[in-house]
């Protein structure tokens, strides 16, 4: 492809048109601090189109020399009618210079298939070999999964860039309305749950909705789920265990009433230091196992005592028959 | 629904089998040298689950005909075994296990009848009680369309004493069996559900009333019935529903011929939870108070099993209480919580059906 270097007019420039742009930076002191101290090394390509251009790589090097004031940079002025070219040309420009971010990926990915009519990316010919050539994932799994991070809200976008949200829970907000997934963000971006307690709040939230047949911003914006975000008396952990247990409650209300209703009656024992009383896991099995902790045989004794206490009380009995 | 599609195994293609069948269901045929060319064709489907159904392979069954049902650790079996026929289903349960058991499913028959009878021969020559029954892979009847294997086991079975076979089935397609010289050794049975579950769950399935119609008329062809309640799911209004199918049951055939009723709620490998939440969108079966249970299926919280259990067995016991009532893969507290008893180890349930066989089918060692 053939450039031109030359001298150009920054009013010329389009700066609404962002057709090619990839970078999700936006901040651009640093790069004009270098800009006034060094000039620009490494000049922006733009595509003229009549009198005016566009800018295919650069928009934070021509945004920096804006807030320096310039009127005119230095431009490589792409000599093509293709704007297939062009997007070959924004995506390498990136990707051989650092690691694309997962929104990068993405809008990359998208930019990418405008070049084709085609919509399933399972039938554009050599999809993956021409994504791994502009130094994109090549897989066409993985293209699939990151091409729907550019179909979420700007926020979600945010909140990945910021390593809030991962790619599999994003995939998950994919799946729902703007409204919908917008609510999650919120919630993650504030409790700041791992990945496994963001994945088991977004199907318990979902599988609530559809048991309940109402939708999922009704259940996230239920009071009682309010009340525990906003609850100031709580830290983050707190707030997250009691929305997962709330949650929970509703999801499997019979098995968390026997729950509640064993560690009550458990509690109620007093069993004592050193005995671990362990029921059959989600009441499925038949077998109870009683765990003694001792390091001597005085302490031997003692939790002989605390046993036999346990078995001569009729509050033990009632464990077997929840 | 319908094969759109028949491949035929060439292996199989002089078989008498494939040829009766290909001329019975008036498809082209592709003939395959490897069945990998027919996974290729399911897989390559947006829906591999849907066009497995559509697909119907002719081929041999290369391993063993006959084999013990696999049940699974912990929970209590009945000693069944499998006669396997064929693979999968035209119907289309939401539930059904077979959409995840096999990768990919595939309609498959098996034409090697000559095999399967000699094994069958040496199995019924044994000297004890063998359950035997086609409809664990596969639904037992689908295949009438097109076979006559039916008639051939009827009869097969019908010349000897010692074991049953068990016809298991969602529809309708008992017409075959009219005729039929069965000397009670074909046990005729049907999986129930509620007209709700039916509707919502069970696609291109017979409604209740026409399953009850069809077991009322093999009854007055003088074979033996069973009926399986499995699996029965929980939700709201569910016991009046399972309450009325159980009064439905009983005003279409009479206790004395039924010779077992196994109970069962819905229970499933945690794979096909997403299979059903793709193939079936509106489907709330995979929404239930679930646990995993201890072979590592997802079951029902056990007490709301236990509720629903204790409430049929009175609704069938009201009704007919000598009938023989079993559960399928449950565990101790579940027989003696639900029906006050626990069957013996190792073959206390075994016995306990081997018997209720004997008396119905007339079986003698």
């Amino acid at each position: 492809m053939l450039f031109k270097q030359e001298k150009t007019a920054i009013e010329k420039i389009n700066l609404e048109d962002t057709r090619f742009r990839i970078t999700t930076r936006k901040d651009i002191e640093d790069l004009a601090d270098s800009i006034k101290k060094t000039g620009l090394i490494n000049p922006p390509i733009l595509l003229k189109k009549n009198s005016f251009f566009s800018i295919i790589c650069g928009f934070r090097r021509i945004n920096a020399c804006i807030s320096l004031g310039l009127s005119h940079i230095d431009a490589r002025i792409v000599d093509t009618d293709s704007v297939a070219d062009c997007i070959r040309l924004a995506i390498t420009d990136n990707t051989f210079q650092r690691p694309l971010n997962l929104v990068e990926q993405s809008r990359s990915i998208s930019i990418l298939l405008t070049c084709t009519e085609e919509k399933d990316l399972e039938q554009i010919a050599g999809l993956e070999k021409i994504a791994g050539q502009l130094g994109l994932p090549s897989s066409l799994l993985i293209i699939k999964k990151i091409e729907k991070i550019s179909h979420l809200s700007e926020k979600i976008q945010n909140h990945i860039i910021a390593g809030i949200i991962s790619l599999p829970i994003a995939l998950e907000l994919e799946k729902l309305t703007f409204d919908e997934s917008d609510i999650f963000t919120d919630i993650f971006a504030g409790l700041k749950p791992g990945l496994n307690r963001q994945k088991e709040l977004i199907t318990l939230i979902k599988e609530i909705a559809f048991k309940s047949d109402t939708t999922i911003k009704d259940v996230l914006q239920d009071k009682s789920v309010e009340e525990i975000l906003m609850d100031e008396d709580k830290d983050r952990k707190e707030k997250q265990k009691a929305l997962r247990l709330y949650l929970k409650q509703k999801r499997f209300p019979t098995i968390f009433k026997a729950e509640s209703r064993l560690a009550e009656k458990i509690k109620f024992l007093k069993i004592g230091a050193g005995i671990k009383l362990v029921c059959p896991e989600n009441f499925e099995g038949n077998t109870f196992v009683l765990n003694l902790f001792f390091k001597n045989f005085e302490e031997l004794k003692i939790r002989k005592v605390s046993m036999d206490k346990m078995v001569n009380n009729p509050a033990t009995k009632e464990i077997f028959s929840i | 629904m319908i094969p759109i599609r028949l491949y035929i195994d060439k292996d199989v293609i002089d078989y008498p089998q494939a040829a009766f069948i290909k001329s019975r269901i008036n498809l082209p045929a592709i003939i395959v040298e490897d069945v990998s060319q027919v996974y290729k064709q399911i897989l390559s489907s947006p829906d591999p689950v849907q066009a497995g159904k559509e697909t119907l392979f002719l081929t041999k069954n290369m391993g063993a005909f006959i084999r013990d049902c696999p049940g699974t650790t912990y929970y209590k079996c009945c000693g069944y075994k499998i006669l396997h026929i064929g693979t999968f289903c035209i119907m289309d349960c939401s539930y059904c296990i077979l959409q995840s058991y096999f990768h990919p499913p595939i309609l498959q028959f098996f034409v090697n009848h000559r095999d399967m009878m000699a094994e069958l021969d040496l199995t019924l020559s044994e000297k004890k009680i063998n359950r035997i029954g086609t409809g664990e892979f596969t639904d037992s009847m689908i295949w009438e369309l097109w076979t006559d294997l039916s008639t051939a086991l009827v009869s097969r079975f019908s010349t000897q004493t010692g074991s049953v076979l068990e016809l298991k089935t969602k529809t309708t397609a008992v017409g075959n069996l009219k005729n039929l010289q069965h000397n009670q050794k074909t046990i005729i049975a049907w999986s129930l559900n509620t007209e709700k579950i039916i509707y919502s769950e069970e696609r291109n399935t017979s409604r209740l009333s026409a399953r009850l119609k069809a077991a009322q008329k093999c009854e007055s062809w003088g074979y033996p019935l069973a009926f399986h309640f499995d699996p029965m799911f929980i939700y709201d209004g569910c016991e009046d529903d399972y309450k009325q199918v159980v009064k439905q049951l009983f005003s279409h055939v009479s206790p004395e011929n039924i010779v077992w009723i196994s109970l069962g709620t819905f229970r499933f490998m945690p794979s096909l939870k997403p299979v059903i939440q793709q193939r079936f969108p509106d489907s709330k079966i995979v929404y239930g108070e679930f646990i995993p249970g201890i072979d590592g299926k997802m079951r029902y919280f056990k007490p709301l099993r236990i509720a629903l259990y204790k409430k049929m067995v009175r609704w069938i016991r009201d009704i007919a209480p000598d009938v023989v009532i079993y559960f399928c893969m449950e565990d101790d507290e579940v027989w003696d919580k639900s029906l006050n008893f626990i069957p013996s180890e190792p073959d206390g349930i075994s016995d306990m059906l081997d018997k209720s066989a004997k008396k119905h089918c007339n079986l003698k060692l």
